[in-house]
């Protein structure tokens, strides 16, 4: 079981698309698929899909066409849409027994516990349901056949952070189950606690595809600390450490797999506050972003 | 066709089918109710170019040719177009507009099987209009005229006629909506060429010298005076409908598999 895509390729009228992308995502092997909004991850994800024919080169699942065999390749696919939108007029549980039925699905034991997991009531209307809620839908439609691929795009988009947590989980059991998974994302925290490999987009380019590990080590994080005193925020400035910005006692420290340099310059100091700040993806992986910018 | 899509399909548009059902009954059960057998009625106190516009011009004297003026006409024809325009832009276009396609075709189910199952409740729709209004006029003629002579055939002939007529605007609506991504575009495509084809018909109607643009409107092959009156060869009329309607609905589909869709 494998989801491939060799060159693929598709430029629309606007010159925006994806651009000649190879990789692939091994059995049992769950890939994050990173870029910010507008990277061309959702269009990749529609190739995989059926929605759309490549221009140049193909995606194949299982060695199906993902195009031409839609249907067959349908079989083994659970997929969750980035962005949820339902028949009108329905509630979450005719959607559900809808998609059971057009599957040709006899049980419901695996529906009806991953509804009791996420603790949702499945017969509210579609209309009156929030985004975390319909969110929760299209989870339980992606899930419900226990598919041997999952392709998920935002997966975690308007759920709040314990129903995150509840998802993570699933889908960690889902590998542990040896299921094959594509998981798209523009924030690295939600896909790092999952993913064997990630792959980051840029313009529609493939940037990088590497182990989480090397991902982990080539994050970029800002932390900010205050300091009781002037002295010990000038005292760190001048340990080495990539001082961006400072504001007063304060300063904005990037650190990049050097903690122990960063616990080794803050001990014994009298630190008053300390935060993580969040960044834009391309500052996360300015080594990435950066390194390929700089080779044009 | 895909049973659990029809289903759910058939049921989300069972509103809007009672609600037209309901009214295009009523319309025709009280069009019938105003027939008074020839003299004095309703449209002779018409104006004679409004008269000839829809196409009251012989046969008004039987039932059936009151009903095949007064009801088929005109009102049939724009209660149905509307049905076909709103009710197809919901099958195809406006699922890809908003994006709950996707779910659809998500599923083993093929976007050709998915396409003719959307379609299935249309035709089946504006076929069970049909058999319902025919019905619902065999039974109820004798209660609301007085000495009814439904020419029961050309009745039914003048009912099968204007099923295939829809079958063929239903079709070029679907067409749209298979063809085009935005729900406002789908409605506005399909809803001109209904209007256009619908005043082509009135003027061709009005003056001799507009005749020519009864070649440009699928409405004049529909000629339910003429049936009413036995001189129209229903035959190739009927063929010549159902085959372009096949011809609609198969460009449908077949353009719905193999387009790039949006979701």
């Amino acid at each position: 079981m494998s989801i491939r895509m060799e060159g693929l390729t598709k430029r629309f009228s606007n010159g925006k698309g994806i651009f000649d992308l190879t990789f692939s995502v091994k059995k049992g092997e769950v890939l994050g698929y990173l870029g910010p909004n507008g990277a061309g991850k959702s269009t990749t994800i529609r190739h995989l899909m059926g929605f759309y024919k490549p221009d140049r080169g193909k995606a194949t699942i299982d060695g199906l066409d993902c195009m031409r065999l839609s249907a067959e390749v349908m079989k083994k696919v659970g997929y969750l849409p980035g962005e949820i939108s339902f028949p009108d007029g329905m509630n979450g549980l005719q959607v559900l027994e809808l998609l059971g039925g057009m599957r040709g699905m006899k049980g419901t034991a695996r529906r009806d516990q991953l509804i009791k997991r996420f603790q949702f009531d499945v017969k509210t209307p579609i209309r009156k349901m929030s985004k975390g809620m319909k969110q929760k839908v299209g989870i339980f439609a992606a899930f419900m056949h226990d598919p041997a691929i999952l392709i998920l795009d935002e997966p975690t988009s308007g759920l709040d952070p314990l129903m995150q947590q509840v998802f993570v989980d699933l889908v960690l059991e889902e590998k542990e189950r040896g299921k094959t998974v594509l998981m798209s994302s523009h924030m690295f925290e939600e896909i790092e606690r999952t993913c064997d490999r990630v792959g980051i987009i840029k313009d529609g380019k493939l940037i990088a595809v590497e182990g989480i590990e090397t991902m982990k080590a080539a994050q970029r994080k800002i932390i900010a600390v205050t300091f009781q005193s002037q002295e010990d925020a000038d005292a760190v400035k001048r340990s080495g450490l990539d001082c961006i910005k400072e504001e007063g006692p304060r300063l904005h420290l990037a650190v990049q797999g050097n903690y122990d340099q960063l616990i080794a310059a803050l001990a014994g100091r009298e630190i008053f506050n300390m935060d993580m700040e969040s960044q834009k993806l391309e500052d996360i992986f300015m080594h990435f972003y950066g390194t390929k910018e700089a080779a044009r | 066709m895909n049973r659990a899509l029809f289903v759910s399909t058939y049921r989300r548009n069972l509103k809007l089918f009672v609600v037209f059902l309901a009214i295009t009954i009523f319309y025709f059960l009280a069009t019938m109710g105003m027939f008074t057998g020839g003299e004095s009625d309703l449209f002779a106190a018409m104006p004679e170019a409004m008269r000839n516009a829809f196409g009251m011009q012989e046969g008004m004297e039987s039932l059936t040719g009151f009903m095949a003026t007064g009801f088929y006409g005109a009102t049939f024809i724009m209660f149905l177009m509307i049905y076909c325009v709103v009710v197809a832009n919901g099958l195809m276009s406006h699922l890809v507009d908003r994006g709950s396609m996707a779910y659809l075709l998500a599923t083993p189910v093929s976007r050709r099987r998915i396409a003719v199952t959307q379609a299935g409740v249309l035709i089946v729709n504006l076929f069970l209009i049909s058999l319902l209004t025919s019905v619902a006029g065999l039974a109820l003629a004798p209660v609301l005229v007085n000495d009814a002579k439904l020419d029961t055939s050309a009745f039914l002939q003048i009912n099968l006629l204007g099923f295939l007529l829809f079958f063929v605007i239903s079709g070029y609506a679907f067409l749209f909506s298979c063809l085009l991504n935005d729900s406002k575009h789908t409605l506005a495509a399909s809803g001109l060429l209904s209007v256009f084809f619908f005043i082509a018909q009135l003027v061709a109607n009005m003056s001799g010298e507009m005749e020519w643009l009864r070649g440009l409107t699928v409405l004049s092959v529909f000629e339910p005076i003429q049936v009413a009156t036995s001189s129209y060869d229903v035959l190739p009329a009927a063929l010549g409908l159902g085959a372009a309607g096949l011809v609609l609905y198969g460009a449908a589909v077949w353009i719905f598999s193999k387009r790039d869709l949006p979701l």
